[in-house]
């Protein structure tokens, strides 16, 4: 079961493990990158991280839609991570439903112009991305953890 | 001493101590419980000092700064709550939860100075390409915003106190709806402790099976690769440490107590970690061009958690070794570098801040039980005596204790393997006995929580025994107190903070007081 997607170009760390594993129940991760997915030694950094009892699995882009729908049809509830905003528009674009996207990381930073906006601004590649994902349906939903407040990422990056 | 002095060395002494809490060493001074003496000395009010901050330090157990959020801040809200109590004289239930409104504050006052501090970065990297570097004035400065900012919230919080217990009469609803809610606060925080670690536990019989392609990608990495084989690989690098190494390593280490000096919401731990990656570079870099571009590049983002930086750092300078004999290349390091943070990151939320933290304050809240002081539950010091300055002290110093312990030597020891660490230990992670301590603090926190609520029914039982309170009233309240110990599950299986929880139980307290609902608090 597809329950989550998340941008965060940290992947696994201590706000997935610690904030959106225990509050939503989450069995498994599925991490979208073709970087990752063709590198051993990230891969086994990531699994350390990765409390014991959590399922992870490695997808490339190629793999991504039949991949999601296998584990769509799963019993386990699965968090989906991606690195950047290529990766959702890509899966979009391959006919994948996202309704909601987590923002956290660095995108996240930068839509909320944490750095006064001058040295860590949106790229245009990603607000390309941001604007191709509203068209399609995807609303997205910044947020760090779970108890913070909800952002509209699209009005932070000037969007909308 | 006037309330006017008392509430500016309060604000001196939570600016002194909430350094320790980001910018230097986390001891854990910073920790409302410890905080909770001092203040309450400050402010005249030593018992009720101590007992707030437990119960601060209580509800925040598990609002942890992971990743960079910033939760609710429980120094700030003992400041506040201490200073309305002794100093402008607030009721203690009104001076805790005037507490929490500042501890919310504060946080939204920190997140504003780390934005700030983002616009030093390209100064310093500026410095930096024109070879000058000093750290002292900046860390200075970094130092002086947060110990300007709680310093002045807290004469903020004192001086608004007093206005208001001036202008504004007591309002008993009010009075009485806060009562009740504040003698649900230490409930809230038990229930809280308790279904975190059961949560813990429940996740730790699951065993891990992984998918059948992970398991297949073993075999490429080596048999060195799974958590076991680890312990082989750190008695060997033990030996391997010689003198000139062993000097290097005890200056990072000792300078990685300033990790997290001048953290800025854009490239979180850069100065620190440049700061702490000096002497390695100094070594590796003799060339001033290749120095400068080193330091550039260890100035870039670094997110990692205060204890496991130190690892990082070991890992960062072995990385920075092999780029420098042509071994590896820029982006195969910074991608490592990238791994290896969150990884650490994780560890060290999960076993630091998310179990060790919660541990040794329940540690410190038996260290008062032991010397015979359990008034905290309830607020019945009247039938149980006052406890002495000593004791209080004792809690928070044990609690200090076994935190700092082992997150001392865990920054020696990973700050070692990370730099002797090799791909098939991961970079010394798995050579950590990261694993074996996480399980053996789920166990115990999760015994401690059980203790915890058995003491709390004993003395449930205990206190309305000896006081002669009536049949109903025993019973209503003990149904009320289950009902709030099983809240707990509801609030940590969604995600919801405790400091949430208890503002909306505040104010549904005094809706219900307001509406004429006769509201009686456990303290009776």
């Amino acid at each position: 079961m597809l329950s989550f997607f998340r941008v965060d170009d940290r992947l696994v760390h201590g706000q997935v493990v610690e904030g959106w594993i225990p509050a939503f129940g989450i069995q498994a991760l599925a991490v979208i990158s073709d970087e990752i997915s063709a590198d051993l030694l990230r891969q086994k950094l990531i699994e350390f991280a990765v409390p014991a009892g959590i399922e992870i699995k490695f997808i490339s882009l190629a793999d991504a839609p039949k991949e999601l729908a296998a584990i769509d049809s799963s019993p386990l509830k699965t968090m989906v991570l991606m690195p950047s905003m290529a990766e959702p528009e890509a899966m979009v674009r391959a006919g994948i439903k996202i309704s909601s996207l987590n923002i956290g990381g660095l995108l996240y930073s930068a839509c909320r112009g944490l750095s006064k906006g001058q040295h860590l601004p949106v790229s245009d590649k990603e607000k390309e991305g941001m604007k191709f994902l509203s068209m399609n349906g995807v609303v997205f939903d910044g947020r760090g953890v779970p108890s913070d407040i909800s952002l509209d990422m699209l009005e932070l990056a000037g969007l909308k | 001493m006037t309330q006017f002095t008392q509430i500016l060395l309060s604000g001196l002494i939570s600016g002194i101590l909430v350094l320790d809490s980001v910018q230097v060493c986390q001891f854990l001074f910073s920790r409302p419980f410890f905080a909770g003496i001092i203040l309450g000395l400050a402010n005249g009010c030593l018992i009720e000092g101590a007992v707030m901050g437990l119960l601060f330090d209580l509800l925040y157990s598990f609002a942890i700064p992971v990743g960079g959020s910033i939760p609710p801040n429980g120094l700030a809200g003992i400041a506040a709550a201490s200073i309305a109590f002794g100093s402008a004289g607030f009721s203690e239930p009104m001076a805790f939860f005037y507490g929490m409104l500042f501890a919310w504050l504060y946080s939204l006052a920190d997140n504003k100075i780390r934005i700030i501090r983002s616009s030093w970065n390209l100064p310093f990297a500026e410095k930096i390409s024109h070879g000058f570097v000093s750290f002292k004035i900046l860390f200075l400065r970094s130092f002086a915003a947060d110990f300007l900012v709680i310093a002045l919230m807290a004469v903020i919080a004192g001086a608004l106190a007093m206005l208001i217990s001036f202008c504004i009469p007591h309002i008993a609803f009010i009075e009485n709806g806060a009562r009740f809610a504040y003698s649900f606060v230490p409930v809230l925080g038990i229930s809280s402790l308790y279904f975190h670690f059961k949560r813990n536990i429940l996740a730790l019989s699951v065993r891990k099976s992984n998918f059948a392609d992970a398991k297949a990608s073993d075999s490429v990495c080596g048999a060195g690769c799974g958590g076991q084989s680890g312990k082989k690989n750190e008695s060997q690098s033990a030996l391997s440490i010689d003198d000139s190494d062993k000097k290097m390593l005890s200056a990072v280490f000792r300078r990685l107590f300033f990790i997290q000096a001048g953290w800025n919401y854009e490239r979180f731990q850069n100065f620190g970690f440049l700061y702490a990656m000096m002497p390695f570079i100094e070594k590796i870099y003799p060339d001033p061009v290749k120095r400068k571009a080193a330091m550039l590049r260890n100035f870039q983002m670094v997110n990692t958690h205060p204890v496991m930086a130190s690892l990082l750092a070991g890992v960062v300078a072995r990385l920075e070794e092999n780029f420098s004999a042509g071994k590896i290349s820029l982006q195969r390091l910074s991608a490592l570098k990238q791994s290896v943070s969150a990884a650490a990151a994780a560890a060290g939320d999960r076993f630091f801040w998310a179990r060790l933290k919660p541990i040794a304050l329940q540690l410190g809240i038996f260290a008062w039980l032991l010397a015979g002081y359990a008034g905290w539950l309830f607020n019945f010091q009247e039938i149980y005596s006052k406890p002495s300055a000593a004791v209080l002290i004792a809690g928070p110093i044990v609690s200090i204790a076994v935190y700092s312990f082992f997150a001392v030597s865990m920054r020696w020891n990973a700050l070692k393997a990370g730099y002797y660490g090799q791909e098939n230990n991961l970079f010394g992670l798995s050579s950590l006995p990261l694993e074996k301590y996480m399980r053996r603090a789920d166990l115990s926190g999760f015994f401690f929580s059980v203790a915890l609520i058995i003491e709390m029914f004993a003395f449930f039982f205990v206190k309305n025994s000896a006081m002669g309170t009536g049949k109903n009233l025993v019973l209503i309240m003990f149904v009320l107190m289950v009902l709030a110990l099983f809240s707990g599950r509801l609030l940590v299986s969604r995600g919801i903070g405790m400091h949430k929880a208890a503002a909306v139980l505040l104010l549904a307290a005094i809706v219900f007081s307001a509406a004429g609902v006769p509201l009686v608090a456990f303290c009776l």
